[in-house]
């Protein structure tokens, strides 16, 4: 693994020298051929991307903002459980969900050769799609308001997680309840920060604030659901 | 906000980064990690498969057309999610799709496909085929598609030698390519292998078996002309061929579509020679036991003998460079300048005349090397041969191995 991780690397950075499209191309060739598969989306702190993901996930979108359509759809592949899942809990119904998830990323193939990558992060930016989205079906919808927002999520079964015992009697569908339950903003960032699995800098462009705010949303917010929960239930 | 709340925010932000939280950190603290850990964990919801495929192909349909860099791109509101999904839409962005494949990139996809490893376009060339290969649907398309990059892989190694450019910069792509050569080769016939398993398709076995007769006599050829430094990536690649070859024939002895294994001979002596030379590659023990020739001594002995000419007829092999060594490699040599002289000499005898750094001027003109000793532990065995080692193993001609057994434990993962 050593080995080939040195000449990927090598590789890749050669591949950067090229040509913007080409290189590109062979970066993705190379990422994509030796990178090591990543999960998304349902980490704590989620591991800054290792050089071939985040390698690959530039290429990729540098492909596809010139027009590269399997290139986008291995953006969707990457991305498309984070924004599921947020939307998911924003909404708290699968049907709903999948439709504006599938809004988001057509209004994402649409616009992603707009896309500026300057200091953006791809990931953050579906999610601002995917936030405004709900937000304007909230919008258009008021009459739908009260009893979406009142739908208790669809009962996801609840895994016995050995490392969460403590979890006890608290059932999952309560907890994501009680994030429900918090102020706007608050939520959106525990949500991307936890159930997305994005990274501060992530969370904070997406949420078009600082990283300082966010730190203090997500502190914020967590300190209010322990306050909610029951003491046993958390550790 | 207060600094110090502030600083409370950052303490919270580090002790979510750090692994060992629980432990060091103040229990108010820990509590909140524990607070967050729990919403991962509670958020169990996860996209529905199906969903996940209707959605992408709804999206790779309509991406052709938007993601065209001529279009005007205007981001229309869409007051019902569920419109951009009706039939008749789909296949207006399908169609609109193979348009824009045909019309689009044509020129930079055709400019590309002569592309050689260093070129600017090469890239394009493996992004190409790496679309192609995502491209393939259905039992053993994906394999086919594989071993034909393989191949093309080979044809570029060829191509750079015949170009004379095997400097010492060129001869790590050379190398690379060996290298994408074998693991393409070895992915081609696992997915082969397997469509062979599912549906005991004949022809998956038939393809890996003219895929191996293909690359051998183009590795034969190549042998001479590359730079010692691509001895290892060149000693995989032949081990690779020689293994599909074996596999290929004991599975399925009658689909193979052409005479003996004789390329693979012929690679064989090859690698034998540049094994003698004390390049740093595997040893031909492997190579040779992987051949499955009951009698491999005669065969070293003298390899034209064991395979009169007249039994392999040059027109069934693929490809017809294959050189002969009973024959001065006029051919070769008059089309191949060798401007840097470095790596080959014209080979009118190749086993006598060997490169003056042979370190041990071993006989081998006369008695070429059956040297099972030395062989550094048979490093030649590459990703296949653990599959190989059935217990029925027995070399040639056992056509009833067709059966269950052998391909069992060749697919048995």
């Amino acid at each position: 693994m050593g080995a080939s991780w040195t000449r990927l690397h090598a590789a890749v950075r050669h591949a950067q020298r090229l040509l913007p499209p080409a290189g590109a191309e062979l970066a993705i060739a190379l990422s994509t051929a030796y990178g090591a598969p990543r999960v998304s989306g349902s980490n704590l702190s989620p591991e800054p991307d290792d050089d071939g993901g985040e390698t690959r996930i530039m290429a990729l979108v540098d492909l596809a903002c010139a027009g590269d359509a399997e290139a986008f759809g291995q953006l969707y592949d990457h991305y498309l459980p984070g924004i599921y899942r947020f939307v998911y809990y924003r909404v708290g119904s699968r049907s709903l969900a999948e439709d504006l998830t599938s809004e988001t990323f057509t209004r994402a193939l649409r616009s992603v050769s707009r896309f500026q990558w300057q200091g953006k992060d791809f990931g953050a930016w579906l999610t601002t799609i995917a936030r405004n989205l709900v937000t304007d079906h909230y919008r258009s919808s008021r009459s739908r308001l009260e009893i979406v927002t009142d739908v208790v999520p669809e009962s996801p079964s609840t895994t016995a997680n050995p490392e969460d015992e403590a979890l006890g009697t608290l059932t999952s569908v309560a907890l994501m309840d009680a994030v429900a339950g918090l102020p706007p903003e608050q939520r959106d960032c525990l949500l991307m920060r936890f159930v997305q699995g994005l990274s501060i800098t992530q969370t904070a462009t997406a949420l078009g604030r600082s990283e300082g705010a966010v730190k203090q949303l997500q502190l914020r917010a967590v300190r209010k659901l322990a306050r909610v929960l029951p003491r046993e239930a958390v550790l | 906000m207060s600094p110090w709340e502030q600083r409370r925010a950052d303490v919270f932000a580090d002790a979510l980064e750090s692994r060992a939280t629980a432990a060091t950190s103040a229990p108010a603290t820990a509590r909140l990690v524990g607070v967050a850990r729990s919403i991962r964990d509670a958020s169990l919801e996860s996209p529905d498969g199906q969903f996940a495929v209707v959605l992408r192909e709804r999206l790779m349909a309509e991406a052709p057309h938007a993601l065209s860099p001529q279009r005007v791109v205007h981001v229309r509101p869409v007051r019902d999610p569920m419109a951009t999904g009706t039939p008749g839409r789909q296949r207006l962005a399908a169609a609109s799709a193979v348009l824009a494949v045909a019309g689009g990139s044509f020129g930079l996809v055709t400019a590309s496909a002569q592309a050689l490893p260093g070129d600017a376009l090469y890239s394009v060339k493996r992004g190409v085929e790496q679309t192609d290969l995502a491209l393939q649907r259905g039992d053993g398309a994906e394999g086919r598609t594989n071993l034909q990059h393989a191949g093309e892989r080979l044809a570029e190694v060829e191509a750079m030698v015949e170009d004379g450019t095997v400097d010492s910069q060129e001869s790590a792509l050379a190398a690379e390519a060996l290298e994408d050569f074998t693991s393409q080769a070895d992915a081609g016939a696992r997915e082969l292998l397997e469509a062979y398993a599912n549906g005991r398709d004949a022809s998956a076995i038939t393809e890996i078996s003219d895929f191996s007769l293909a690359s051998s006599s183009s590795l034969a050829g190549l042998s001479k002309a590359l730079p010692q430094s691509t001895g290892p990536a060149y000693a995989e690649a032949a081990g690779m061929v020689t293994e599909l070859s074996r596999a290929s024939s004991r599975i399925c002895a009658s689909c193979r579509t052409s005479g003996p294994a004789s390329p693979q001979q012929e690679l064989v002596d090859r690698v034998e020679d540049r094994a003698a030379t004390g390049q740093p590659m595997a040893a031909p023990g492997p190579v040779s036991d992987l051949l499955g020739q009951p009698d491999d001594r005669q065969r070293a002995d003298d390899p034209q003998r064991d395979v009169p000419s007249d039994s392999l007829p040059d027109a069934s092999l693929p490809d017809a460079s294959l050189p002969d060594d009973s024959q001065p490699d006029d051919s070769k040599s008059a089309a191949d300048p060798e401007p840097d002289g470095t790596t080959t000499k014209s080979d009118d005898e190749p086993r006598s005349d060997e490169p003056q750094d042979d370190p041990d001027d071993e006989p081998r003109s006369d008695e070429p090397q059956d040297d099972p000793d030395e062989d550094p532990a048979g490093e030649t065995t590459g990703v296949l041969s653990p599959l190989l080692d059935n217990p029925l193993g027995g070399g040639e001609g056992d056509d009833d191995d067709a059966s269950g057994g052998p391909l069992g434990s060749l697919l048995g993962r």
